[in-house]
């Protein structure tokens, strides 16, 4: 008897041993420049600014997007589109028996919670965060998910107990996120007020860990209040928080009809990702940074000056990946107009200076983008068809996107980049992906 | 060989023979068939199919008859009919006359334009109009159904097309690709299938009804000790040994008797309630295709309904002998009572975990679909289709299923015959067991008592090691409590809540109230503000003052107006009262009311009370101990006492164990400031009009789960004096204290609030409720006591 329990554990042993380092072996090594690394990188390119979210993913075979708790795959080659599931006896977003639709690969369950879906892209999987409630505190709790490219698998990777989740990223193989917690006013300042302040903290934790193993990046600091986080942008070696919101010590002070007096604060927080350090980026003492671009390796910022009265974004500036050798950008701009990069091309966009919701603000007629090659020369510059002003999506090196996104549709559109060079100023034709019913809520 | 199955033949009679004198298999046989009719019933007899189609038999007979021989399409506008003339009859049978007005009743018209003519064409209905309606949407459902389901196969291949078009899914992985086509290829099976409409409630009745899985696994379990165990311990077994190859022969008949129970006890559980169903709905028309159930549109296999429900049981008889040959397998192979019956429970837990885990497409779904609850049932493994990645193959569940299942039946079968055969094989010991055992021996000299009473405080705390049980679980205890509780909040409004309630908590005074006021006009003052600015054009426009307010408002306002909600409903409802208190909602209905968690300790609690309290009586008897002590004076009752005084003790420990790191954790966290607040301040419990405060009630509650758990306990310890036997009340215990609480915590919405949500005065409920159990638990302790010393 005990000769054989023994042979049982030595078996078990064995092939304990045996899985262990057959998952090692798995394990890619990651060289870590500080550029974009297709597959392991955050797709900052991808980011649409409009819902501060993913709406969008590379693979390497095609693009993914999420609409209505559903992914959809768009082929590369053909840019036909159709849901992540290779099951030719699943009707996805057409079934009508629930039970069922838990069966396609493509769809997403959200359960008992609202939550909207984002992916991330990493190492040939895709990524997505859901929430449960978890029944024994009556709390709900994040969990990540992995999904191979095929939607074939689909995997928990980490459970996360944590307030409200505000953004999260997927970089090199390790899991950023920035969540809301709470202090009392008391413990902040000195003050009797016991009303809770909120701050945010982001921390990072390294996929196949878990949460016991995550490691604080950033808190707001104890005098602020800080508002609602959606920025968590990450490049090279480099992860870059936004952090705005309200400072205590001068909230009793504030006087609403003079701008002076004004308790809002903005920081652009950068964090090295191999000294795992923290700086604030910044020009000067009266400016801060609102807004971030990455392109040719080099981080593009606007100065945003909130204590004057037209507080609109100033001159950008272009700096290393850290904020350092911060110098004046080579190219010409207006006030409220901004910039984003696919890495390829820098593009300008008048987007809110076309915006007719901005009333007086509204000078420009039609939205305009300007296409700048590596050395800042002018490229082309053309106009978007669109009776509304949109968010581009800058997409990859072939494709730039972007999303109509009305109360009863979507539509997503895509401008091909060969074409750059030739418009001149004409109106780019582009070319409707498909167009899906939103769910009624 | 003809010797050799005559003697099996002989054994298979005899093992026949003893078990159908065994009184407990029959009683247990019985109560778990009776269990099963009734809980189909209760479970049927709450459906909505229940009341139309047994309850009104008389109308839908009725409909049937109509609707029988006329033509579909005119059976399809005459159902349409009927629905919007019935949904309109509703809406208006909701509004009162004095409510209704043109535009309504236009509105409504609108659903249903010629009311007034169907008015007078289904004025033959009249009462019946609902119950029409239902049939009707019923019928109607399958119609489009029928339409679904040739869309779904006919578009099959087209669908096939596109995926194969896409390079993610033709190129990336080898199994996708194969899977793709080899779904396509089997549904052709399916192209000259006919979907027939028909009462489809039976079928799905018993493909949703899981409870003969759990009455089987019981005998099963049951069977195996009777068959394996039991023997063993009598040392029966070893007379075999005279007997050429006689092991070999006793082990293959007692797994052809085992194996012949489990299949009539399969046929048994599964067609008495599918002709309890068949009665009430009535099956149909059986030579209809699977595929005409919804449920089953997926099912690969053209088969018909009859042929459905042969294949469901045989399916399942099938598993159920594999089951039962692992089972004995691990019964034969783990000779410890405990440790083979907790390595069953482990085992049949770790399969369910898994089987709930893990989504259906997870990397890992081989753990979900090789499992015993995936494929007992029916509803999964007939009609879901699932390719398994079979080294890149994609290989059908269904198949994978049969095949594994008859290796892993084989080979456990010949497991147990080795294992059967090698344990009754004279070995020496070596001589470390030899030295450690003379050590044991050294020590138990030393250390032994003259005393009855010491001497079963040894055997129960040290000899069965319940002693180590109880300090790992004090050990865990004082670990739950020394831990630094955090406050999590999803939401800012929690959060907000809590930091408002932090400051109010307790009796409301007048402070309170200004409290409130001035904070209500402080956010009415920074809304103002927020409209000012935006109205006023001879503002700056300054967004960042702008957004500086609107963080005010967001990240506290809700917190706020969930306070102020709270304050406003207790003082509406206490007018009258002085003492009226703010208490912290959210905190102390989950401390009264969390049945998840609540559940969970229970449970807990029961099982670790079966597992410390089922060897106490069953040890003497084992050894036979029990009659030597016949020979002192007093000696039977003396023990008994000592025996029952030894398990209050350990349940009180236990007890204390399970419950009190979720009442100190609560205290630590938030204080017992609001304990003297009556319960009905409360907003859950507002209705209630006893005085009764929440820390009585607390305590009150407190009170009858100890009082449940001593009444858990005597049952226990009853049981094991009846049985005798350690291993068969292991599983009594567990059938009577486990199952009934499972199919409690799923079925039924037991909730303290809904029995506290009356007028009956709290405390004389809790005082019933204790004096009852502590009668109960007497009169079984008096039984028990009798039947201890005088058998």
């Amino acid at each position: 008897m005990r000769k054989k329990s023994s042979l049982f554990c030595m078996i078990m042993l064995f092939l304990s041993m045996f899985t262990i380092l057959i998952s090692c072996s798995k394990g890619k090594k990651v060289e870590n420049p500080d550029s974009y690394v297709f597959g392991q990188d955050y797709q900052y390119m991808f980011y649409n600014f409009d819902t501060y979210n993913f709406d969008l993913i590379e693979g390497e075979w095609g693009y993914y997007l999420v609409h209505n708790n559903f992914i959809y795959i768009i082929d590369k080659q053909t840019m036909k589109i159709a849901p992540l599931c290779n099951k030719p006896n699943c009707l996805h977003d057409k079934e009508t028996q629930s039970n069922k639709l838990l069966q396609c690969n493509a769809y997403l369950n959200p359960g008992d919670t609202f939550i909207t879906f984002q992916l991330q892209y990493y190492n040939g999987s895709i990524y997505y965060l859901n929430t449960i409630m978890n029944m024994e505190n009556a709390n709900m709790q994040y969990e990540l998910y992995k999904l191979s490219a095929d939607g074939s698998t689909r995997d928990k990777v980490l459970t996360l107990t944590s307030g409200t989740i505000k953004a999260w990223s997927i970089h090199r193989g390790v899991f950023y996120y920035s969540t809301e917690e709470y202090d009392k006013k008391s413990e902040c300042i000195d003050t009797t007020d016991q009303t809770i302040i909120t701050k945010i903290a982001t921390y990072e934790i390294e996929l196949g860990r878990t949460q016991e193993d995550e490691n604080l990046i950033y808190r707001t600091d104890k005098k602020v209040e800080a508002w609602s986080n959606p920025f968590l942008i990450a490049y090279g070696n480099h992860l870059y928080i936004k952090d705005f919101g309200n400072d205590l010590l001068k909230m009793d002070t504030f006087d609403s009809s003079k701008a002076e007096t004004s308790p809002f604060y903005l920081k652009m927080i950068q964090y090295n990702i191999k000294t795992k350090e923290t700086t604030e980026i910044s020009v000067s003492d009266d400016s801060n940074v609102d807004d971030i671009c990455l392109f040719k390796d080099k981080l593009i910022f606007d100065g945003w000056y909130h204590l004057q009265p037209d507080n609109y974004n100033g001159p950008y500036f272009i700096s290393e990946l850290d904020g350092k050798n911060a110098s004046g950008l080579p190219i010409n701009t207006r006030s409220l107009e901004s910039f984003y990069s696919d890495g390829q091309y820098l593009y300008l966009d008048n987007f809110r200076l076309a915006d007719i919701t901005n009333g007086e603000l509204c000078i420009d007629k039609e939205q305009k983008i300007i296409v700048y090659d590596k050395e800042y020369k002018e490229v082309d510059f053309f106009v978007l068809p669109v009776e509304n002003i949109v968010r581009v999506i800058p997409g990859d090196d072939t494709y730039m996107f972007y999303i109509i996104d009305n109360e009863d549709s979507l539509q997503l559109y895509s401008i091909e980049k060969a074409q750059f060079g030739s418009l001149k100023g004409q109106e780019v034709t582009p070319v409707l992906i498909c167009t899906m019913n939103n769910d009624e809520e | 060989m003809i010797k050799w199955v005559n003697i099996s033949m002989k054994l298979m009679y005899y093992e026949y023979y003893k078990l159908m004198k065994s009184k407990k298999l029959l009683l247990l046989l019985l109560g778990l068939f009776a269990m099963n009719l009734v809980l189909l019933y209760q479970s049927e007899s709450k459906t909505k199919n229940y009341d139309m189609y047994v309850k009104n038999k008389g109308v839908y007979t009725e409909f049937s008859t109509r609707y029988h021989s006329m033509p579909i399409e005119q059976k399809k506008a005459e159902w349409s009919e009927i629905l919007a003339f019935n949904k309109v009859q509703w809406i208006l049978l909701g509004i009162h006359s004095s409510d209704m007005d043109s535009e309504l009743l236009q509105e409504l018209y609108k659903e249903c334009p010629n009311y007034n003519e169907l008015s007078i064409k289904y004025q033959w209905l009249s009462k019946n109009l609902n119950r029409y309606a239902y049939y009707a949407k019923e019928f109607l459902k399958q119609e489009s159904y029928k339409e679904e389901f040739s869309e779904f196969i006919d578009d099959m291949e087209q669908r096939e097309t596109t995926i194969q078009s896409f390079a993610i899914f033709n190129q990336v992985s080898k199994f996708t690709k194969q899977s793709t086509l080899k779904t396509s290829n089997d549904y052709r099976a399916l192209e000259n299938v006919m979907i027939q409409s028909d009462n489809n409630t039976a079928i799905e009745s018993i493909s949703n009804y899981r409870i003969p899985d759990l009455g089987l696994v019981t005998i099963i379990v049951f069977l195996c000790i009777s068959l394996f165990v039991i023997e063993r311990e009598n040392g029966v077994l070893l007379l075999m040994k005279t007997q050429p190859r006689g092991h070999t022969n006793a082990i293959l008949a007692k797994f052809l008797v085992l194996f012949s129970i489990i299949i009539g006890g399969c046929f048994l559980f599964y067609l008495i309630p599918l002709f309890a169903l068949n009665h009430w709905y009535g099956l149909g028309d059986l030579s209809r295709s699977i595929q005409s159930l919804p449920m089953y549109r997926n099912c690969i296999f053209p088969i018909t309904v009859l042929e459905f429900l042969v294949l469901a049981i045989l399916l399942k008889c099938f598993l159920y002998v594999i089951f039962g040959a692992i089972i004995s397998c691990i019964f034969i192979f783990i000779r410890n009572s405990l440790k083979c019956f907790s390595f069953v429970l482990l085992f049949i837990a770790a399969q369910y975990l898994l089987y709930v885990i893990l989504p259906l497409n997870s990397s890992w779904n081989y753990f979900k679909c090789l499992n015993f609850f995936y494929c007992l049932n029916t509803k999964e493994l007939i009609g879901n289709y699932i390719n398994l990645n079979l080294f890149h193959h994609p290989v059908n569940v269904f198949y994978v299923v049969l095949v594994l299942g008859s290796i892993i039946g084989v080979v456990m079968m010949v497991c147990s015959v080795m294992i059967f055969n090698s344990y009754y094989s004279f070995k020496s010991e070596n001589i470390l067991a030899t030295v450690m055992n003379r050590i044991e021996y050294m020590f138990k000299t030393i250390f032994a008592h003259t005393s009855l009473f010491w001497h079963e405080i040894y055997r129960q705390y040290i000899h069965h090691k319940v002693g180590v049980l109880l300090v790992v679980l004090l050990g865990i205890c004082i670990l739950d409590c020394s831990k630094n509780q955090t406050q999590m909040f999803f939401s800012v409004e929690e959060a907000s809540y809590q930091s408002y309630i932090s400051i109010l908590e307790g009796k409301i005074t007048s402070k309170t109230k200004t409290y409130i006021e001035s904070e209500r006009e402080y956010y009415n003052n920074l809304e103002e503000k927020i409209k000012q600015l935006a109205e006023d054009p001879s503002s700056n426009n300054n967004a960042s003052i702008i957004m500086s307010i609107s963080f005010e408002i967001q990240n506290r306002k809700g917190g706020f107006e969930l306070i102020e909600q709270q304050y406003t409903t207790l003082i509406e409802r206490n007018k009258e009262k002085d003492a009226v208190y703010l208490v912290n909602e959210n905190a102390y209905h989950s401390l009264l009311e969390n049945r998840y968690l609540d559940y969970k300790v229970m449970a807990m609690n029961a099982f670790l009370l079966i597992i410390i309290q089922s060897i106490l009586f069953c040890g003497d008897h084992k050894n036979n101990a029990i009659k030597v002590i016949r020979t002192t004076r007093n000696g039977r009752s003396k023990l008994y006492y000592y025996k029952l005084g030894i398990s209050l003790v350990s349940t009180s420990i236990v007890f204390i164990c399970c419950y009190l790191p979720r009442y100190f954790n609560f205290i630590k966290g938030y204080g017992a400031s609001s304990m003297d607040a009556p319960l009905n301040n409360l907003t859950r419990y507002i209705e209630i009009q006893s005085g009764i405060t929440i820390g009585q009630t607390l305590f009150a509650l407190l009170v009858t789960k100890f009082v449940f758990s001593i009444i858990v306990t005597i049952t226990i310890v009853y049981l094991s004096i009846k049985i005798r036997n350690y291993m068969v009340t292991l599983l009594a215990s567990t059938v009577i204290l486990f199952f009934p609480s499972l199919f409690l915590y799923f079925k039924t919405p037991v909730s303290f609030h809904n029995v506290l949500n009356s007028t009956y005065d709290i405390m004389l409920v809790f005082i019933a409720l204790n004096v009852l159990m502590v009668l109960v638990g007497h009169f079984i302790q008096v039984r028990m006591k009798y039947h201890f010393t005088n058998n």
